[in-house]
C-alpha cells in the first residue's frame, strides 16, 4: 500500500512537470528551428514566460521519471527530511477510526469557515469536536468553546482588526458587504 | 566611532526610547506567536504609529518589534508543529519531535538563547562589516545572484533528507508552484487556472501552514495522546536547552553568521537564511546522535541552527537597508518606509552624519533579544505544559490557529482551501518520506530565482555563463551535489547488511560525539561524520514518531 502511493505520488509529480513542459516548450522548439513539432504545442507562455518554467520543468522532469523507475522497482531508501516507517502500537482499526474523524474535522471546519465564517465556525467546530469526537463533558466543551470564539473576537477582531467575513450562507443574511 | 557607538547605546537606554521598546517588544512577542501574522505584517500595521516620534525612538519601536517575532514564532514551530513565522518552520523539523518526546523545554530553551546568540553576532556583525561588505555586494550581478539561489536550493535539496533526488525535486517543484500567477515580466497568466484568486500567486503562509501544520494536527489525533506523548514528564528542561547552545557554541556560532550573510544577500532573507542553517546542521553533525536518532526524529542540533540564523539574519538585512538602501526582505522595504517617513536617506549618511542611529539600531536588536529571552525563560515552562494536555483539546485550538493564520496573510478566504490542498500534500509527502523543506525554499526563491535569470539572459545572452563567479557557484553546486550523494550511497546498505549492522551496533555502541567538547559537531579535520559506521537501525525506548507516520491506509 505504501509502496504503491509512492508510485503514486511520483507518478502525480511526472504529470506536473510534463504538463508545464509542454506548455512551456513550444518557443524553445521554435527557436531550434522545429516548427512541425513546435506547432503541436502551446504559445501562450512564450520565450519570456516560458523560460524559467522550461529552465526548472525539464530537469524536474527528468528526474521525476528516476524517481518513478526507483519506486516502481522499490529499491530501498533512507529516511526521508520529515520522517520514516510508522512506529504506532496501535490497532489498523483505531488508527482508521481515528484518521476518518479527524480528517472529518479538518475538511469540516474549512467547510464551516466558508459557510458561516470563522466567528461561527471556530466555537461551533471546537464544540463538535470536543463534545462528539472526543466525548469530553458539556461543561468543558461549552467552556474551551467559548474561549476559543473570545479569543478570536478580541484578540483579531477587535484588538488587530482584521476583517472576518460572516461566510457564504450567513453572509447574505447579516447584509455583510 | 567608538564614542558614537556608545552614544548610541545611552540613546537606547533613556527612559522614554526602552519605553517604546518594550511595548514594541511585546506587541512582536504576540504577533510572533500568532502564525500567519509575521513580522512584515506587524510592521505595516504599526508603522503609521511612529509619525510624531523622533527617529530614534522610532526605530527602537519598530526594530524592537521585529526582532522578536522570529524568537515567538519558534515557540509555536516547536510547540504545536505549526511555524509562528514562515521564516520559523525550519525549527518546525526537529523541535516538534523533541516537544513530541516530552523534550519541549529543552528545544525552547535551544531555540531562545540560539536566537539570542544569533542576533547578538547578526547585530555586530551590522555594525562591523559595514565598510567591508559593499564592494562585495556590488561585485553581483543578476547572474550571480540567480546562481546563489540555485547553491541555496541544491544545499537544502541535497542535505536535509539523504534523499538527493527526491529533495532535488521537491525544490524544483517549489519552483514550479512559484510561477503560478500572473507572470512578472509580461504580465502573462501561468496556471491561474481562470482563478482570479491565483493571479497574485500562491501566499507562501498558507503553504507553510498548510504543509507543516495538517500533519501534525493528523498524527496528534491518531496518536490520540498529549502532544508530548507519554513521556512527558521525565525529559528535557529550559535550562537543559539554554546549555546545549553552549554545548553546540561553534554550530551556533557558525550558523550566526551564516545568517548575517544571508541576510545581506537581497531578497534571500529569513526564510531562507533559516534552511540553509539547517542544511548547514545536517551536514555538519553526525549522521545519528548519542541516542541514535537522525535529523527529523527530534536533535538539538536542527533546532540551534535555524535558530541562530533566523535571528542574526536581521543584522545582515538590515545591513542592506542601512548602508545601500536595498531592502532585503519584505519587513525591511517597510522600515524603509520608515526611514523616509522620518527624512533619513539610506546610504553614506547613515555611515556618517546618522550614525548614532545606526549604532542605535544594533543596540536595539541587541537588548530587544536579551530582554525578550530572559522573560520567555521566566515563563516557558508554563508554555511547555501546553504540550503535556490532552491532544483532543489542543486540536481544536491548533486548528483555528491554522485556518486563520492562513487567511490573515491576505484577508483571503481561498488561502483556507489553499491551506486544506497543501495540509494534504504535506500530509502525502510525509506518508511517502519526501522531504518538505526544499519545496518551501523553492517557492520562497523562486520568483526571485525567475527574475535573476530573466535579467541574465536578456543582459548578457548566455554568455553569464561563463562569468567566473558563475562557474565558482556551479562547481560549489555541482560538490553539493556529487557529495551528498556520495554521502547518500555510501552511508546506505542494503537491508540485510543493515540489520546485521543494527545487531553489531547494539553491541558495540558508536561514540557520535554529539556532546562532546568540540563544538558539539563531532567532527574530525575531515569533516565528515562517519559515514559507513552502522547506525543503531532499532529505535532507543525514548525514540517515538516523529511525525504523521500513522497511516490509515497501513
Amino acid at each position: 500500500m505504501r509502496r504503491s502511493g509512492e508510485v503514486l505520488f511520483s507518478l502525480l509529480i511526472v504529470v506536473v512537470a510534463a504538463w508545464v513542459v509542454f506548455q512551456s516548450a513550444g518557443w524553445a522548439l521554435r527557436a531550434l528551428g522545429l516548427q512541425p513539432i513546435a506547432s503541436l504545442f502551446p504559445s501562450g507562455w512564450g520565450s519570456r514566460s516560458g523560460l524559467f518554467p522550461l529552465v526548472v520543468g525539464l530537469p524536474v522532469l527528468i528526474m521525476a521519471v528516476a524517481q518513478l523507475a526507483i519506486d516502481v522497482r522499490g529499491t530501498r531508501q533512507t529516511a526521508g527530511a520529515d520522517g520514516t516507517a510508522a512506529e504506532l502500537d496501535l490497532p489498523p482499526k483505531v488508527v482508521r477510526q481515528r484518521s476518518a474523524v479527524i480528517l472529518t474535522t479538518i475538511v469540516g471546519f474549512a467547510v464551516a469557515i466558508w459557510l458561516l465564517g470563522f466567528i461561527v465556525a471556530i466555537p461551533l467546530v471546537t464544540f463538535l469536536f470536543l463534545k462528539v469526537a472526543s466525548s469530553e463533558s458539556w461543561t468543558l466543551s461549552l467552556a474551551l468553546s467559548a474561549v476559543a470564539a473570545s479569543v478570536f473576537y478580541v484578540l483579531f477582531v477587535w484588538w488587530l482588526n482584521i476583517p472576518a467575513p460572516p461566510g457564504l450562507l450567513l453572509g447574505p443574511l447579516l447584509e455583510y458587504e | 566611532m567608538l564614542e558614537q557607538f556608545f552614544q548610541g547605546l545611552t540613546e537606547v537606554l533613556k527612559p522614554e526610547t526602552l519605553a517604546v521598546m518594550l511595548l514594541g517588544m511585546a506587541i512582536g512577542y504576540a504577533v510572533g506567536i500568532l502564525p500567519g501574522l509575521g513580522g512584515a505584517v506587524t510592521l505595516a500595521l504599526m508603522l503609521p504609529f511612529t509619525f510624531t516620534m523622533p527617529p530614534i525612538n522610532a526605530f527602537a519601536f519598530l526594530l524592537g518589534m521585529l526582532s522578536v517575532t522570529a524568537t515567538a514564532g519558534d515557540i509555536t514551530s516547536v510547540l504545536f508543529g505549526v511555524p509562528g513565522e514562515a521564516t520559523t518552520a525550519a525549527t518546525v523539523v526537529d523541535g516538534h519531535p523533541m516537544a513530541k518526546r516530552g523534550e519541549a523545554g529543552r528545544a525552547l530553551g535551544a531555540a531562545l538563547m540560539s536566537s539570542m546568540v544569533g542576533a547578538l553576532i547578526g547585530a555586530f556583525a551590522l555594525a562591523l562589516v559595514i565598510p567591508v561588505i559593499r564592494p562585495v555586494v556590488l561585485a553581483f550581478g543578476s547572474p550571480e545572484f540567480f546562481m546563489l539561489t540555485l547553491l541555496g536550493i541544491a544545499f537544502v535539496a541535497a542535505l536535509s533528507g539523504g534523499q538527493v533526488l527526491k529533495g532535488l525535486i521537491a525544490g524544483g517543484l517549489g519552483f514550479l508552484l512559484s510561477m503560478i500567477g500572473l507572470d512578472q515580466q509580461t504580465g502573462i497568466q501561468r496556471a491561474t487556472f481562470g482563478q482570479l484568486e491565483l493571479w497574485d500567486g500562491i501566499g507562501l503562509v498558507a503553504i507553510t501552514i498548510g504543509l507543516f501544520g495538517i500533519p501534525e494536527v493528523v498524527d496528534l489525533a491518531v496518536r490520540g495522546t498529549s502532544i508530548a506523548g507519554e513521556r512527558a514528564q521525565r525529559l528535557g528542561g529550559v535550562m537543559e536547552g539554554v546549555r546545549d547552545t553552549f554545548r553546540h557554541w561553534w554550530l551556533t556560532i557558525r550558523s550566526s553568521v551564516l545568517g548575517a550573510v544571508i541576510g545581506v544577500v537581497p531578497g534571500l532573507g529569513g526564510a531562507v537564511a533559516q534552511w540553509v542553517a539547517y542544511a548547514h546542521a545536517v551536514q555538519t553533525s553526525p549522521r545519528t546522535d548519542a541516542h541514535g536518532r537522525r535529523f527529523s526524529e527530534g536533535r538539538i542540533e536542527g533546532v540551534l541552527g535555524p535558530g541562530a540564523a533566523n535571528n542574526s539574519k536581521e543584522g545582515g538585512n538590515l545591513i542592506l537597508t542601512v548602508a545601500f538602501g536595498v531592502p532585503g526582505s519584505v519587513s525591511m522595504a517597510i522600515l524603509l518606509g520608515a526611514f523616509l517617513i522620518k527624512g533619513l536617506q539610506p546610504g553614506p549618511d547613515m555611515l556618517d552624519k546618522n550614525v548614532v542611529l545606526t549604532f542605535s539600531m544594533v543596540w536595539t536588536i541587541v537588548i530587544a533579544n536579551i530582554v525578550t529571552v530572559a522573560i520567555s525563560l521566566l515563563f516557558i515552562n508554563q508554555l511547555v505544559k501546553i504540550t503535556y494536555l490532552r491532544g483532543s483539546l489542543v486540536i481544536p485550538f491548533i486548528l483555528f490557529l491554522v485556518y486563520f493564520g492562513a487567511y490573515a496573510e491576505k484577508n483571503a478566504m481561498f488561502d483556507v482551501g489553499l491551506v486544506l490542498l497543501f495540509g494534504a500534500l504535506g500530509w502525502v509527502m510525509v506518508q511517502t518520506s519526501w522531504p518538505r523543506p526544499p519545496l518551501i525554499l523553492g517557492l520562497v526563491l523562486g520568483r526571485l530565482t525567475e527574475r535573476y535569470l530573466f535579467l541574465s539572459v536578456n543582459r548578457y545572452d548566455w554568455e553569464w555563463l561563463a562569468r567566473p563567479w558563475v562557474i565558482v557557484f556551479f562547481v560549489a553546486i555541482s560538490a553539493v551535489i556529487v557529495y551528498s550523494i556520495w554521502r547518500e550511497v555510501s552511508g546506505k546498505k542494503p537491508i540485510e547488511a543493515e540489520a546485521e549492522a543494527s545487531v553489531l551496533g547494539a553491541l558495540e555502541p558508536v561514540s557520535v560525539g554529539a556532546d562532546g567538547e568540540d563544538g558539539g559537531d563531532g567532527h574530525g579535520a575531515d569533516g565528515l561524520d562517519g559515514v559507513g559506521r552502522p547506525p543503531p537501525a532499532e529505535p532507543t525506548p525514548e525514540r517515538v514518531s516523529p511525525g504523521p507516520r500513522d497511516a490509515p491506509q497501513r
